[in-house]
């Protein structure tokens, strides 16, 4: 792999390590029953009575401007916020506000690196939900990022592109102290003041955590729970070793899963990595080259360790350890270019930093190629941090609830801090806390009751494409038509006539249902060949019971195929489509296409 | 090596060439042709020549509209009464989407004539979102030059300058003056391009320098002669109080200033005497008040060509092509100045000039390109052609190459009073790191010695002011572009600038030039900094580019001919027919759909297709003044049937024009000099042809 890639990837897998750990999936559908003016705004009485004395920092607020979002009961802007304290040039931070119909005490969930919000309105019915984006976050400005990266070849190269974006950055008027958690932390206070918000509780995710110093000095906090990974004040990157944990987690669950087959230990696994340095696989597309490059044990590695906080994506190990058994290296390039990444933001590296110590940090207690990436990594931030400040928070974080789970290294200092700030919950999974326990946890903790973990039990299924298929009744409605038929009982429904196995990152298996009007077969017939680009003739008959199905068969672009089922049913037209892999296509045109097509009704 | 001197004015003006050097149209030439004699200098309107707002047809046209709402109407006199504002119709063409009125006011001359006053003329283009957005501080735009201009060309800047504020915020381009459409506007007519035989009776291209600065000093004494202009009354200071005079006439307490190139000096000129009211500044292009310019002139070409050479090093394709762009550069300076090309360049429609284009000019040339980004990065072809024995792209910029100077005045005065004032001989001393350039022979305008002549004889007898010389400071918020390849600005002025700022921030343009605030990048960051000048700006988009860019840029001037589907609404009846044209470029102006080819930045080669009825006349894309010749029939075997064929044949290209028999749909293809006859039948017949009758 080239250096220039590898620098890219390994600035944004370095930050995003710290920061994605606390993303969750994109919010839902805006409930339609909120009342915006139901929401806290600061007026002038406001001001006068709550003005805070002239050496709080909160004085340093200095205004809100909303933003038309388009949306009826969601308000939106950006506060805006002294870089630094008393300077004049400011940052301005994102923000949204979900309003309620109660006027419970606000949650406010503090925006993690990914930008993905955790929680939706609907979570906390009673209390508005308000989201504070972090500096750097659309539409908040300034995003700091170095696309001088891109001309980086060497590691020389790399100091000078480093050196020649911090300058740009100084000519630019940034102050690097204005990404140091402490400040993030003030950020929260300020924008909450702006916004005229007196008391909240708060959902902290990852990286927010190490500001809370600074929170509980400018917030005034009433609860908080912080998610996992729960970072206290232990300064280490730890990346590699949090991965490498999760593999464990993940290659033990997959002994007690039934089907699930991880090919070998994970020492195995990892010895698998490293013999791709002698036999490299053939890369079948490269992002950032027209000559694909060899897949050899740092790409691979680097990979593995980029989407090792996401579930899915640690779920998918155990197959990535087979296709690089069976030299598969369209599964395995495919699994790299999931990880690849052309951010080039620096937003975070005040924290980065922070939490880095070249002299602590200790590659030698990972496997092989982990530990390549981390010596990579420590190189990397040695050089960046050296040019950017740090702190080391000094005040303790303020109580809270934490919800960790157990394929990070809890154990550690970080797991006995987050057990003196206040009461822990431990999932068994990997990854991510899931959004169930999370809620369900916080709203219990918000409400002064006593703490329900029954939704912090499920573990991650590994090895879901190897589980054998038992199937449930599904429905389909449109206005005009119900469509009935059996699916597997561990997809998902889409409502919208589509269920997805989604057994990992590269999953693309769906069951997809269609109905249409169309005057006569024929007609029917040729609108399905326009609407799924088929080669026309191309159905070919095939009776199932008393039914005679059209199919016809073939493969996308991605390498996934399609079989196209086509039927007309008491007067409307159905076809069923299944989308998969080439390789399980015939188990699963026995085990879900086939049965549908044979019990499929419509009314 | 020889001396030219008619990009005197091209490179003398600090604005881009485009602004400040734009040639006028053939229309406004042959005006000028009949006027030029009985200047009269006042409330001259180059436009339809109307005398008063009375006579104006424009039915949108209302001269009682206030300029003032009734809060600022009624609000205290703080600096006595108000100058009163006529107005007249603007002399561009108003996009129906955009409220754009155009007024003048009369205001003191400042300089030693008690009774010399001035007309500034200005455009206001009004903010377009929801009336609760519209904020009340407008974005003033402060052209270049010193003398250029901006009304008259408006439209053309509209994207770059008045669009990103357009939806919050009023925008005001204006006049200074001594420019534009500002009065007066005192020409030097000795030094006109059409009205004189300066270049077309000069025999001895050696004497074309001296006889050029002739030329200005006789303008100069016929000047001092005129009871109706006061020469002490064009500088900076007096530049900068019109400014101030405008925004109080127009009842604005608080305004944006975005400055280019001169624009930027007097910015600086506004910030020491004037300061209050201004809330934010966007400075391009920076021009110092204390650094020595006419000294500094070789060495910014030295270092603007060092960064095109930085890009070439940079692009595959270039680096192998041009290994040693300087040696390069030499050895075609030397084979010109020893052996000058002989090319033939047009004046006028009809006159043309024989230049023996040499080393000088070619450097003088170089210069010129380096003004824009894009241009700039085409001078290693340039180079790369001469290399394989290919002329042309030297011969287009010599035939480029002849500037307008009439409208020289504002410049000279100027300049002259602010830093000619301040510069010695000893400060003309360059410190060049090529050999090659140090021993040549610049046109006055680079080596700056005839600026210091120019200056001497337009010499007022004013005591100039220590003050102009001095380096200016605010708290301002300021965002300051500069160009990587800037040949009159250089990028170490702008760092200047925003040392001594604290509120600064300074945005390098890598791939641009003396156009550093154009483009997405820039033009998002300016609307981004006007918004909230306060917050911080993510300038990443500027750094995505480390050096000019060539090879990419090369690539799409050598695409070879091909063609492709269009379709077009001929007759404005609503039915839009397929045809195909060649695949070039295409842009859409006054009911003509114009397809340039761009071999390269200064090719001309154009298809214009113009809808029946369209008042567009496709004379003006050929560069040159004077009355237009006619169009004659000339008919060719392989004109498809139903059009009929005319030529206009001129000296700076041909035209050639097929007219649908039937409705009237014309097609015009523009031709260079030396364009090989082909082109008609490879461009012009096919494109007839798949439009059949044009219904």
């Amino acid at each position: 792999m080239s250096t220039a890639s590898r620098f890219r990837r390994l600035i944004a897998a370095g930050v995003a390590l710290i920061v994605a750990a606390c993303s969750s999936p994109p919010e839902s559908p805006w409930a339609a029953d909120r009342d915006v003016n139901s929401l806290p705004v600061a007026t002038d009485d406001d001001a006068e009575s709550d003005r805070p004395e002239r050496d709080d920092p909160a004085t340093e607020a200095v205004g809100v401007t909303d933003h038309d979002c388009h949306l009826d009961e969601v308000r939106c802007g950006v506060v805006t916020v002294p870089q630094v304290a008393d300077s004049p040039d400011l940052v301005s931070l994102g923000f949204r506000i979900l309003a309620d119909a109660g006027d419970g005490t606000p949650v406010v969930q503090l925006d993690d690196g990914s930008g993905t919000d955790l929680l939706d309105a609907d979570d906390f019915p009673d209390r508005p939900l308000v989201v504070i984006g972090n500096r750097g976050q659309y539409p908040g400005r300034p995003n700091l990022a170095c696309p001088e990266f891109f001309e980086a070849r060497s590691n020389d190269d790399f100091r000078a592109v480093l050196v020649a974006c911090l300058e740009r950055f100084d000519r630019t008027g940034i102050d690097p102290a204005g990404t140091l958690p402490t400040r993030l932390g003030a950020d929260v206070g300020l924008a909450l003041n702006a916004l005229g918000f007196d008391e909240v509780d708060l959902v902290v995710p990852t990286w927010r955590a190490l500001s809370t110093p600074g929170i509980a000095e400018h917030v005034s906090i009433r609860r908080v729970v912080y998610l996992d990974p729960w970072l206290g004040t232990d300064r280490s990157v730890g990346a590699a070793a949090s991965v490498e944990a999760s593999i464990e987690a993940v290659w033990d669950r997959c002994g007690s899963t039934p089907g699930c087959d991880t090919a070998g230990t994970v020492a195995d696994f990892m010895e698998a990595i490293l013999e791709l340095d002698d036999r490299p696989l053939d890369d079948v597309e490269d992002v950032f080259s027209d000559e694909p490059r060899p897949l050899d044990t740092a790409r691979v590695a680097d990979a593995v360790v980029a989407n090792g906080t996401r579930a899915a994506d640690l779920a998918f190990l155990p197959r990535l350890h087979r296709a690089i058994l069976e030299r598969d290296a369209e599964l395995v390039s495919a699994y790299v270019r999931t990880s690849i990444s052309t951010s080039t933001d620096v937003n975070l590296l005040g924290v980065t930093c922070s939490l880095f110590d070249e002299a602590t940090a200790d590659p030698s207690v990972l496997r092989a190629p982990l530990r390549a990436h981390a010596e990579d990594g420590i190189e990397i931030f040695s050089e960046a941090c050296a040019r950017w400040p740090s702190e080391t928070p000094t005040a303790p974080p303020l109580p809270g609830l934490s919800v960790l789970t157990d394929s990070t290294p809890t154990d550690g200092a970080d797991y006995r801090l987050a057990t003196e700030a206040g009461p822990v919950i431990v999932e068994p999974t990997v990854g991510l806390p899931t959004e169930r326990c999370v809620i369900g946890a916080a709203a219990a903790w918000f409400a002064r009751a006593e703490v329900d973990d029954s939704d912090c039990r499920t573990e991650l299924v590994i090895g879901a494409r190897d589980q054998v298929i038992s199937l449930t009744p599904g429905v389909y409605e449109t206005p005009s038509t119900t469509v009935g038929l059996p699916v597997p009982d561990t997809w998902t429904d889409s409502g919208a006539g589509t269920w997805w196995r989604e057994a990992d990152p590269l999953d693309r298996t769906n069951l997809d249902v269609y109905v249409w009007e169309a005057a006569d077969a024929e007609t029917a017939r040729s609108q399905i060949v326009d609407e799924w680009y088929l080669e026309d003739p191309v159905l070919s008959a095939l009776q199932v019971d008393d039914r005679i199905w059209l199919r016809a068969a073939g493969s996308y672009g991605d390498g996934s195929t399609y079989d196209v089922a086509v039927a007309r049913i008491d007067g409307h037209n159905i076809a069923l489509i299944l989308q998969t892999e080439s390789d399980e296509t015939p188990l699963l045109v026995d085990d879900v296409l086939l049965p549908a097509m044979r019990e499929v009704t419509v009314s | 090596m020889r001396r030219a001197l008619r990009h005197i004015a091209a490179v003398l003006c600090l604005a881009l060439a485009a602004a400040a050097c734009a040639e006028v149209s053939s229309e406004e030439r042959a005006l000028l042709d009949d006027t030029l004699d009985a200047i009269d200098t006042r409330n001259f309107d180059l436009g339809g020549g109307a005398a008063s707002v009375d006579d104006l047809p424009d039915e949108d046209f209302d001269e009682d509209e206030p300029w003032l709402d009734e809060s600022a109407a009624d609000s205290e006199t703080r600096r006595g009464p108000r100058p009163e504002i006529s107005q007249f119709r603007c002399p561009f063409d108003r996009d129906a989407t955009t409220e754009a009125r155009c007024g003048r006011l009369e205001l003191p001359g400042r300089g030693e004539d008690p009774d010399f006053t001035v007309e500034i003329s200005f455009v206001r283009f009004s903010a377009t979102g929801d009336e609760d957005d519209i904020r009340p501080d407008p974005v003033v735009y402060l052209h270049g030059g010193p003398g250029g201009a901006i009304l008259e060309s408006a439209d053309f800047w509209y994207d770059s300058i008045v669009r990103p504020h357009i939806e919050t915020r009023d925008v005001i381009l204006y006049d200074q003056r001594g420019a534009g459409r500002s009065s007066p506007l005192p020409l030097c007519r000795e030094t006109g391009l059409a009205s004189d035989p300066f270049y077309n009776e000069v025999a001895d291209h050696d004497s074309l320098a001296d006889e050029f600065l002739d030329a200005l000093a006789q303008c100069a004494e016929r000047m001092r002669e005129r009871d109706d202009i006061d020469l002490t009354a064009f500088d900076s200071a007096a530049n900068a109080q019109d400014l101030v005079d405008l925004m109080w006439a127009l009842g604005i307490d608080e305004y944006n200033i975005h400055g280019s190139s001169y624009g930027t000096r007097l910015a600086q000129t506004v910030m020491r005497d004037a300061p209050a009211g201004v809330r934010s500044l966007v400075l391009s292009g920076v021009y110092p008040t204390d650094v020595n310019l006419m000294g500094s002139v070789p060495t910014s070409l030295e270092g603007a060509l060092q960064a095109v050479f930085d890009g070439c090093a940079a692009a595959e394709r270039c680096a192998e092509a041009l290994p040693d762009p300087w040696a390069t550069l030499e050895a075609l300076v030397e084979r010109l100045d020893r052996d000058p090309l002989p090319v033939s360049v047009a004046t006028t429609a009809t006159a043309t000039f024989d230049l023996a284009f040499d080393g000088t000019d070619l450097l003088n040339g170089l210069h010129s390109l380096l003004y824009v980004g894009y241009q700039a990065a085409t001078i290693p072809d340039l180079l790369i052609d001469w290399l394989d024995g290919d002329l042309r792209r030297i011969e287009r910029l010599a035939r480029v190459s002849v500037f307008d100077h009439a409208d020289v005045v504002a410049f000279v005065l100027v300049q002259c009073a602010d830093e000619g004032a301040f510069t010695t001989p000893e400060a003309l001393e360059r410190p060049l790191q090529h050999e090659f350039l140090r021993a040549a022979d610049l046109a006055p305008s680079l080596n700056g010695t005839d600026s210091l002549s120019i200056c001497a004889a337009w010499e007022t007898g004013t005591t100039p002011d220590p003050i102009e010389n001095e380096p200016v400071t605010w708290d301002a918020p300021t965002l300051i572009f500069s160009g990587a390849a800037d040949p009159i600005t250089p990028s170490e002025w702008a760092a200047l600038l925003a040392d001594r700022l604290p509120r600064s921030r300074l945005v390098t343009m890598a791939d641009l030039s003396h156009d550093s605030d154009e483009g997405w990048c820039a033009t998002s960051l300016i609307a981004g900094f006007v918004d909230q000048p306060d917050v911080l700006l993510d300038t990443s988009c500027a750094a995505y580019a480390s050096h000019l860019v060539v090879d990419e840029l090369a690539e799409r001037f050598r695409e070879p001919l091909s063609f492709g589907p269009a379709s077009s609404d001929f007759d404005g009846d609503g039915e839009w027919a397929d045809y195909e044209a060649p695949s070039w470029g295409s842009d859409r102006v006054d009911g003509a759909e114009i397809r340039w080819r761009a071999l390269d930045q200064l090719d001309q080669t154009a298809l214009i297709l113009i809808d029946v009825g369209a008042d567009y006349e496709p004379a003006d894309h050929l560069p040159f003044g004077g009355r237009i010749p006619d169009w004659d029939r000339a008919d060719r075997a392989d004109v498809p049937e139903g059009w009929d064929r005319d030529e206009m044949v001129t000296t700076a290209g041909t035209l050639v024009r097929y007219t649908n028999s039937r409705t009237g749909v014309r097609l015009v293809l523009v031709l260079e000099p030396g364009e090989p006859e082909d082109l008609e039948r490879l461009v012009l017949v096919p494109t007839a042809t798949s439009i059949g009758d044009g219904s």
